[in-house]
């Protein structure tokens, strides 16, 4: 039906995207000239070594940060010229967020920093709280309900991150770094249990990382150099259809 | 986000931070404690001012006398006058007053003239009309015309004297036993009883040759004390006017034709009017004095010593506020990720300046609360000292109560009005969120990318 149409559309569209930062006296180009297309359900990974201006263009496609020239549309809308307040019921309504640090707030409770994005959107808390705890133990963290980040490990932290990011069913979840704190047993897990949820609702992930081995769970690998991309393959697991 | 996640997110806040929530709510409680107790004196002043202007007599009374006009000659107090008088805008009642000053007076009561006084102030008016000028009796009932009929000032019997006891014995001291605000507490029973005793007035124009004139009235009642209607409601005797007029003539042997009277006294139908009428009756070059002219003034240096003291305690309240800026600025300093975290899932700026708004509001209301209370007690104990309850009567729950609301037979220094009381809280609120105004819209300014920033 309709769905598979919307599917196919590139639901992230990069163009002549440009980001300068002034440091000091001098001007310094983090993006120079960025175009890029990413459909419906793809797990994108962006990779690139520390200062090739992947985290950059992760906050321009989040619309964290204005650019310099160019502009970002997320589903056919400019986020790049959002305001405030229709970047926050933009985020509400379609995007959610994988931090390298997790990022929960350190005196609510998992099933709290779960339901805040509902909290933000008005939700009773019964109902939210209900949700997070859908979410929780969809990642494995029920017997951590009640628990605060500081009594958790960081792959529980992490996952119980993941459930935040996706308890909204948004189209698409920025991850940044998600697993560049985790050991390699645990980022197998985390990275599992992300396309996992990509796969079952059908998100588009965009996932930013220096570690190749991420490149194993992406469809597609945008390789960025001093700003520019140099690369953009598909691997196998686009290849092998999993996506559509 | 709903208003109760905003309320539960604030006060989780502020609980995380207890000892800096803790100083600063105390730093707002002791400016609004100074506040209140400051303003609380000044209304303390004013409630006795207005208990002793109360007392002393009718605001809505005008006393209206003879003075200069504009070109210099004498305004009558005639006829005309009242008439003008009456017809102003405004005016209840008019009463024209004539007093017997040119004549000495002297009465005598009681089975051979028992009792004497040496003096009187004897004045004439429009009985009919007393009741209308709010003229209270305390016994009997107004003078009726042509029956020698009269009414006495509320303690006029004290002023007789017992000519058969001797001397230091021979008078009834009304104000043998009073309290420290020097009313009297009970008051000693006169000689006689002044409605039972004929009383005869002995008048004379100072010419020992003249035998006096000699008048016998009936006292029909006597007049509850009140300043703004004229001393004679004290100590004198009010008669009718006509009947006074009588008198005069048939001393002088002339007749009434065209009397100038001493006195005028004016009723305004509302108090709001006695400026206005005061101030036009002033105009047509009378002397005029009221009660409410001497209340204006007093009110007002009340008022200013009232806002004199208010601006003391503002002071402290300012400094609380800097605190309460300060305390947010350091509170969204600290939190900067968290914000940009909040934002980063969703939430809308509005919400974040409401709940750091919230936040300095609440640290307002609790110092405003803890103040309130605390002034109370402040105000409550000063009063309990002043009643000098603390030296002898001991404190009762009743004495308490006086403390805290007041009443008819105390006098308090600090009065704190519910008006005040919802003033200190709605202020400290308010004073509140002013403070908090600059660092929430700080807070909204941090931008989603703090959340991504790695440490």
């Amino acid at each position: 039906m309709g769905e598979e149409l919307l599917r196919q559309k590139p639901v992230i569209q990069v163009q002549k995207l440009r980001k300068e930062y002034i440091m000091g006296e001098e001007r310094v180009v983090a993006l120079k000239n960025i175009n890029l297309s990413i459909n419906r359900g793809e797990i994108c990974c962006i990779f690139g070594t520390s200062g090739s201006g992947k985290s950059t263009l992760l906050n321009q496609l989040a619309g964290l940060e204005k650019p310099t020239r160019g502009r970002v549309l997320i589903g056919g809308v400019p986020v790049s010229s959002l305001d405030e307040n229709g970047l926050a019921a933009f985020r509400q309504r379609h995007v959610g967020f994988v931090f390298q640090s997790y990022n929960l707030l350190p005196e609510l409770t998992a099933v709290e920093n779960v339901a805040m994005p509902l909290m933000f959107r008005g939700v009773p808390k019964d109902i939210r709280e209900r949700e997070a705890k859908k979410m929780l133990c969809r990642v494995g963290l029920h017997n951590r309900m009640n628990h605060f980040p500081g009594q958790m490990s960081g792959g529980q932290q992490q996952r119980a991150g993941i459930a935040r990011a996706f308890i909204t069913r948004p189209d698409i979840v920025f991850a940044d770094e998600p697993t560049g704190n985790l050991d390699s047993k645990t980022t197998k897990e985390v990275m599992e249990m992300i396309r996992k949820f990509a796969r079952t609702f059908h998100q588009t992930i965009v996932l930013v990382s220096h570690d190749p081995e991420m490149t194993e769970y992406a469809d597609r690998i945008v390789t960025l150099v001093d700003g520019e991309i140099i690369s953009d393959v598909k691997t196998e697991n686009y290849c092998k259809g999993e996506t559509r | 986000m709903r208003l109760a996640d905003i309320g539960k997110m604030c006060i989780d806040n502020l609980k995380r931070r207890k000892g800096r929530t803790i100083l600063t709510v105390l730093g707002v409680f002791i400016g609004c404690t100074s506040i209140v107790v400051m303003v609380s004196i000044g209304a303390g002043m004013k409630e006795s001012q207005d208990k002793m202007l109360a007392e002393m007599g009718d605001l809505s009374i005008i006393e209206v006398s003879q003075g200069m006009n504009e070109n210099g000659t004498q305004s009558k107090l005639d006829d005309a006058a009242v008439k003008s008088f009456r017809e102003m805008d405004g005016v209840a009642a008019v009463m024209p007053k004539v007093s017997m000053d040119e004549f000495s007076v002297s009465m005598k009561a009681g089975i051979n003239d028992r009792y004497k006084c040496d003096w009187g102030s004897i004045v004439g008016v429009d009985t009919s009309v007393m009741a209308d000028m709010g003229f209270e009796l305390t016994e009997g009932e107004f003078p009726a015309k042509g029956l020698n009929q009269a009414v006495g000032g509320q303690f006029l019997a004290y002023n007789f004297v017992d000519s058969l006891m001797p001397e230091g014995r021979n008078q009834v001291d009304r104000w043998s036993a009073y309290d420290e605000n020097g009313k009297p507490t009970e008051l000693p029973d006169p000689f006689f009883d002044i409605l039972k005793t004929p009383i005869t007035l002995e008048l004379s124009t100072g010419d020992t040759n003249q035998t006096p004139y000699k008048k016998t009235l009936n006292i029909s009642g006597t007049l509850k004390e009140d300043y703004g209607k004229g001393w004679e409601t004290s100590e004198g005797v009010i008669m009718n006017i006509e009947d006074l007029k009588n008198m005069i003539s048939e001393i002088k042997g002339t007749s009434a034709a065209k009397f100038s009277y001493s006195q005028v006294l004016v009723k305004a139908a509302d108090i709001s009017k006695v400026a206005d009428i005061e101030s036009s009756i002033k105009s047509m070059g009378y002397y005029t004095y009221s009660m409410q002219s001497m209340r204006e003034s007093m009110e007002k240096s009340a008022r200013q010593v009232q806002l004199m003291l208010g601006g003391l305690g503002a002071i402290s309240l300012f400094v609380a506020a800097i605190g309460i800026t300060n305390t947010m600025i350091m509170s969204i300093s600290e939190r900067t990720r968290e914000i940009g975290i909040m934002k980063a899932l969703g939430c809308y700026v509005r919400d974040i300046r409401l709940l750091f708004l919230m936040e300095a509001g609440t640290i307002g209301l609790l110092g405003g609360i803890i103040g309130l209370i605390f002034s109370l007690l402040i105000s409550v104990g000063i009063n309990l000292f002043a009643m000098g309850a603390m030296g002898g009567g001991g404190i009762t729950a009743q004495t308490v109560l006086q403390a805290l609301i007041g009443g008819e037979e105390v006098s308090r220094v600090s009065a704190i009005s519910p008006g005040l009381m919802l003033f200190a809280i709605v202020f400290s609120v308010f004073v509140g969120l002013v403070s908090g105004y600059y660092p929430a819209n700080k807070a909204v300014k941090i931008p989603a990318l703090e959340a991504i920033k790695h440490e």
